[in-house]
């Protein structure tokens, strides 16, 4: 009946979301993707595993993987405003934002990330 | 590494690029060392390796899967080891850097046309030399930052 109880519920909750998402990825309702680089530090790291829901709406502040605009590569990067005309704006905490390559199409975000099972962390 | 984490770096998923696309000034010769690493570890197993006595079926397809293994290890890592000194090159050193070093290019060009003979030949000379070109371009790195970084090996 103690103080301690809120904190092995928050490790509950996170366990049962954990298992709905992998869940929900066996069902392919998410797609997996590998996290490479330090941009988006500390919250994903180089290794993690990220998953991504491609039918979640777009929101500022989430975080998606996106089609870089014109290299042949994914990006994932926060979500920093979506404006009405189906354009987004990306942005990482550790680099750049998208202002050097413009607002990108809202459809070359191909999905909001859901759960992001982090790799090692060395202690 | 627990259980759960090896369990997750066995699936396969496609990247998401968390680098910077402007210049984030985020580099370090450190993964050229490890891929040149590895091609010098591959080349010494590939030369390790014994070929099988007599003609025994399994023995004869296990030794040619794991020779092609290494050798196919050892193509990635040596590409992976000239790209990442590319990309030293042409995005991390300036045309100040040419100024304090003026055989950077040299031993660029140097080092990534050994990635292509350890590519080519089963050669530990060639690993060995690859070895010590990434040493010379950490130095340079390192130095041409003001800072005093070792040069450690993964493998001793």
């Amino acid at each position: 009946m103690s103080a301690e109880w809120p904190e092995r519920s928050e490790a509950m909750i996170a366990k049962k979301i954990a298992t709905k998402e992998i869940v929900l990825w066996a069902l392919r309702k998410r797609r997996p993707w590998r996290v490479q680089g330090v941009s988006m530090e500390p919250e994903y790291r180089a290794g993690d595993l990220v998953l991504i829901d491609p039918n979640a709406p777009v929101v500022a502040g989430s975080v998606v993987v996106a089609r870089h605009p014109f290299k042949n590569l994914d990006v994932i990067k926060y979500v920093k405003t979506v404006d009405n005309d189906d354009h987004v704006v990306l942005e990482s905490p550790q680099g750049d934002d998208s202002s050097h390559f413009g607002r990108v199409p809202l459809h070359t975000v191909r999905g909001t990330v859901t759960y992001n099972w982090k790799a090692h962390r060395p202690t | 590494m627990s259980m759960r984490d090896r369990v997750q770096a066995m699936f396969t998923a496609p990247v998401a690029e968390a680098h910077c696309d402007g210049p984030c000034g985020v580099y370090d010769p450190a993964s050229a060392r490890v891929t040149a690493e590895a091609v010098l570890s591959m080349t010494k197993k590939m030369l390790d390796l014994h070929v099988p006595e007599g003609s025994d079926d399994a023995a004869w397809a296990s030794y040619l899967n794991t020779m092609s293994r290494f050798a196919a290890i050892k193509e990635e890592q040596a590409e992976s080891t000239k790209h990442e000194i590319l990309v030293l090159w042409t995005d991390y050193f300036k045309p100040d850097h040419l100024e304090a070093y003026p055989d950077l290019h040299a031993t660029i060009w140097n080092a990534t046309k050994l990635c292509s003979k350890t590519k080519q030949n089963v050669d530990v000379a060639a690993a060995e030399e690859l070895m010590a070109a990434v040493e010379t371009i950490h130095k340079m790195f390192w130095e041409s930052k003001n800072r005093d970084v070792a040069w450690v090996p993964a493998v001793g």
